[in-house]
C-alpha cells in the first residue's frame, strides 16, 4: 500500500495537468479578492448605493475573513474546478492502461482505489487549504481582516472551520473517485463529474434560498431545507460559511462522513467487478 | 514438472456471446508456450483474465498453485509481467521515469535494476534520455514494456502479440530477447500471436485456439515432426527396401504407414529410386509432401488434421 500511495503521488506531480491545477488555484487566489475589491469600489463611487445596501447586494461585509472562508466552498470557482481537473489526472490510469501495471505487481484492486482516495484526498485539501490562505493573504493588503478584530476565539474558529472543510472534502474525492473508476474515460468522467457538481450545486442552492424564504414566513419546513442543503457536499450554502450553527455543523459533518465511507466503499465494490481495458 | 498456468474450462461471456467457451491448457516451468489464434479466438481475453484485468464467467484456473478464486492469486500475480494488448506506460514520463514508477509500484526501486533491464531490452541508451515515451516508435514502447515487466524479475511473463508493429530487425531482437530470458534466466513465456510460423521460431510448446476452446496443444517437437517433407514410397517387397534404404538414411527417420514407407526429411529421391531399381523392387508409387506450418495450422484449425 505505500508503494503504491508513493507512486500515486509521484504520478500527480508529474502530471502537467497537476501544475495546471497549481497555476489555476494560484490565478483565482490573486483575482478573487481583486475582483471583489474592484467591485466594491465602483458600486461605492459610481452608484448612490449606502454601505448597508451593498452588504446586502453581496451577502454581507466583505471581509478578509469572508473571502478566505468562502474560499474552501466546493461550489466557487477553485473549488468548483479543481475536483474536475483532477479527475482527469486520474482518469489517466485507464486511458494509459497503466492500471495494470498495477494490478500485475500484485496489488488488490480495493488497494488501487485506497491508495488513490487517500492520495486524490490529500491533494485536494492541500491545494484548497494553500489556494485560501493565499486568498487570505492577498485579502489582507486590500480588506480590513474583518468588522471585529482577530481573537483567539477566532482562531479557533477557523481551526473548527478548516476541520470541517476537510470532512466535506473526503466527501467530494470519494464523489470524484466514484466517477473516474466507473466511467474510466476521460470525457465522459469530465461530464459526470462537472454535471454532479451542477447538479448538486443547484439543488443545495435552491433549497438553502427555500429554506430562507420559508423562514421569513415562519415555517418549520426552513429548517428541513436548510438541513438538506447542508447535507449535500458540493452544496454553495456551505461557501457563506463566517458564521456556523451547530446544528449545521453536525450535519455536515455527518452528511460527508457518510458519503466519503459509502462512496468509497461503493467505488471499491464496482471497481472489484468490473474488467479494464 | 512444475506447473506454472493449468487453465480449466475457463469461460467468459459478454453480452454478445462467448469469448472463451471452456479453454483448457497447461504451461510448464521453462516453456515458451506459443499462443496461436485467428483475430477474436480468444488469446487475449484469456491473457487478461490470468493477469486480472478482466474476470471469469466460469471455469478455473491455477497460478503458481494459487487458485484463481481464492485470495492467493493476488500474491501470485506478483511474479507474473505481462504486456497486453499495448504496452501500458505513462506517455508524459521518459523511459526511465516510467521504470521508476513501476519500480515504487513493486517495490524494487533500485536505479542498477533499471538500467539492467533497459539494456537488457537493448534500450540502454535511454537511461538518461530525457525524450518522452510518449514520442517512442512502437517498435521501443513494446521493449519499454517488455523491461517494465522484467523490472521486479518475474518467474512468468505474458506477451499479447509482441511483435505486432515491429519492423523485422525489431522482430528479431524481441524473439532473441525471448529466447535469452528463457534459457538464460529460466523466465516461463506465454506468447499470443495469429501467426504460427512466427511464433515457430521460439515457441517450445504450442496451444492453439479457435472461437474460444483450445483446439490442439503440441510440443515444438511434435511440430517439426508434423511439418517435416515427407515422401511416401510404395513397393512390393518392404524388407528389401529396409537394406537398400539403410545406405541412403537413418531408419529412424522412417514410418511405415498403409501407404507405404513414409521417409521424413530431404532425402536424394533419385539415387534412392535408382538403387531400389536396381535391387529389383517393383515401385508402385511415391508420393512428396510438404506440410508447412501455415498448412499445419490451417488443418488443425479447419479440423482436417488427424494425427
Amino acid at each position: 500500500m505505500t508503494n503504491l500511495l508513493k507512486a500515486d503521488f509521484k504520478k500527480v506531480y508529474k502530471d502537467k495537468l497537476f501544475m495546471v491545477v497549481c497555476i489555476i488555484g494560484l490565478v483565482f487566489a490573486v483575482l478573487t479578492p481583486l475582483i471583489n475589491f474592484g467591485m466594491l469600489k465602483l458600486l461605492s463611487t459610481q452608484t448612490d448605493m449606502s454601505a448597508e445596501s451593498i452588504n446586502a447586494l453581496t451577502g454581507g461585509q466583505i471581509t478578509a475573513k469572508y473571502i478566505f472562508f468562502v474560499a474552501f466552498s466546493p461550489a466557487n470557482d477553485f473549488g468548483l474546478i479543481m475536483p474536475i481537473l483532477f479527475s482527469v489526472i486520474l482518469c489517466k490510469d485507464f486511458s494509459q492502461g497503466t492500471v495494470r501495471n498495477k494490478i500485475l505487481s500484485g496489488k488488490s484492486r480495493s488497494q488501487i482505489f485506497l491508495s488513490t482516495y487517500i492520495v486524490t484526498t490529500i491533494m485536494l485539501v492541500s491545494l484548497i487549504l494553500i489556494y485560501a490562505f493565499m486568498s487570505l493573504g492577498v485579502s489582507l493588503i486590500l480588506f480590513d481582516y474583518s468588522t471585529t478584530p482577530f481573537t483567539i476565539g477566532d482562531f479557533w474558529y477557523a481551526l473548527g472551520s478548516i476541520g470541517l472543510w476537510i470532512v466535506v472534502y473526503l466527501a467530494i474525492s470519494a464523489i470524484v473517485c466514484l466517477i473516474a473508476f466507473v466511467m474510466k474515460n476521460v470525457g465522459l468522467t469530465i461530464v459526470m463529474v462537472i454535471a454532479v457538481n451542477m447538479v448538486l450545486s443547484l439543488i443545495g442552492g435552491l433549497l438553502s434560498m427555500a429554506g430562507g424564504m420559508l423562514s421569513a414566513n415562519g415555517s418549520n419546513l426552513a429548517d428541513v431545507l436548510t438541513i438538506i442543503a447542508n447535507a449535500i457536499p458540493f452544496s454553495a450554502t456551505h461557501g457563506t460559511g463566517v458564521e456556523f450553527k451547530l446544528i449545521d455543523v453536525i450535519v455536515s459533518l455527518i452528511a460527508s462522513l457518510a458519503m466519503a465511507v459509502g462512496f468509497v466503499f461503493l467505488g471499491m465494490k464496482i471497481f472489484n467487478k468490473k474488467d479494464l481495458k | 514438472m512444475q506447473t506454472v498456468l493449468k487453465i480449466k474450462d475457463l469461460t467468459k461471456k459478454y453480452k454478445t456471446g462467448y469469448a472463451l467457451n471452456g479453454v483448457n491448457m497447461t504451461v510448464n516451468k521453462g516453456d515458451i508456450y506459443g499462443f496461436v489464434g485467428e483475430n477474436g479466438s480468444g488469446k487475449t481475453t484469456v491473457i487478461r483474465i490470468v493477469s486480472g484485468i478482466a474476470f471469469k464467467t466460469g471455469g478455473d484456473f491455477e497460478l503458481f498453485g494459487a487458485n484463481s478464486s481464492s485470495k492467493d492469486i493476488v500474491s501470485a500475480r506478483s511474479k507474473v509481467g505481462a504486456v497486453v494488448e499495448s504496452p501500458s506506460i505513462y506517455t508524459n514520463m521518459t523511459a526511465y521515469q516510467n521504470l521508476k514508477m513501476q519500480s515504487i509500484i513493486s517495490g524494487v526501486n533500485s536505479d542498477d535494476r533499471i538500467k539492467e533491464v533497459l539494456e537488457t531490452v537493448g534500450l540502454g541508451y535511454l537511461y538518461s534520455d530525457k525524450k518522452k515515451a510518449g514520442n517512442f516508435s512502437l517498435g521501443m514502447r513494446q521493449r519499454l514494456g517488455i523491461a517494465m515487466a522484467l523490472l521486479k524479475e518475474p518467474e512468468f511473463i505474458m506477451l499479447d502479440e509482441p511483435m505486432n508493429g515491429l519492423d523485422p530487425a525489431g522482430i528479431v531482437e524481441v524473439r532473441e530477447l525471448i529466447i535469452k530470458l528463457n534459457r538464460e534466466k529460466g523466465i516461463t513465456f506465454l506468447i499470443s500471436s495469429h501467426i504460427l510460423s512466427e511464433l515457430a521460431l521460439v515457441a517450445t510448446k504450442y496451444g492453439i485456439i479457435s472461437k474460444g476452446k483450445i483446439i490442439k496443444e503440441i510440443t515444438s517437437d511434435e511440430l517439426k515432426q508434423a511439418c517435416r517433407k515427407t515422401t511416401t514410397i510404395a513397393v512390393d517387397d518392404y524388407c528389401l527396401l529396409e537394406k537398400v534404404l539403410t545406405d541412403f538414411i537413418d531408419l529412424k527417420d522412417t514410418k511405415m504407414t498403409v501407404d507405404g514407407v513414409k521417409i521424413y526429411g530431404d532425402i536424394d529421391l533419385n539415387n534412392i529410386l535408382k538403387a531400389i531399381l536396381d535391387a529389383g523392387l517393383k515401385i508402385n508409387g511415391v508420393v512428396t509432401s510438404n506440410f508447412s506450418i501455415e498448412d499445419y495450422y490451417m488443418s488443425v484449425v479447419g479440423g482436417r488434421y488427424n494425427d
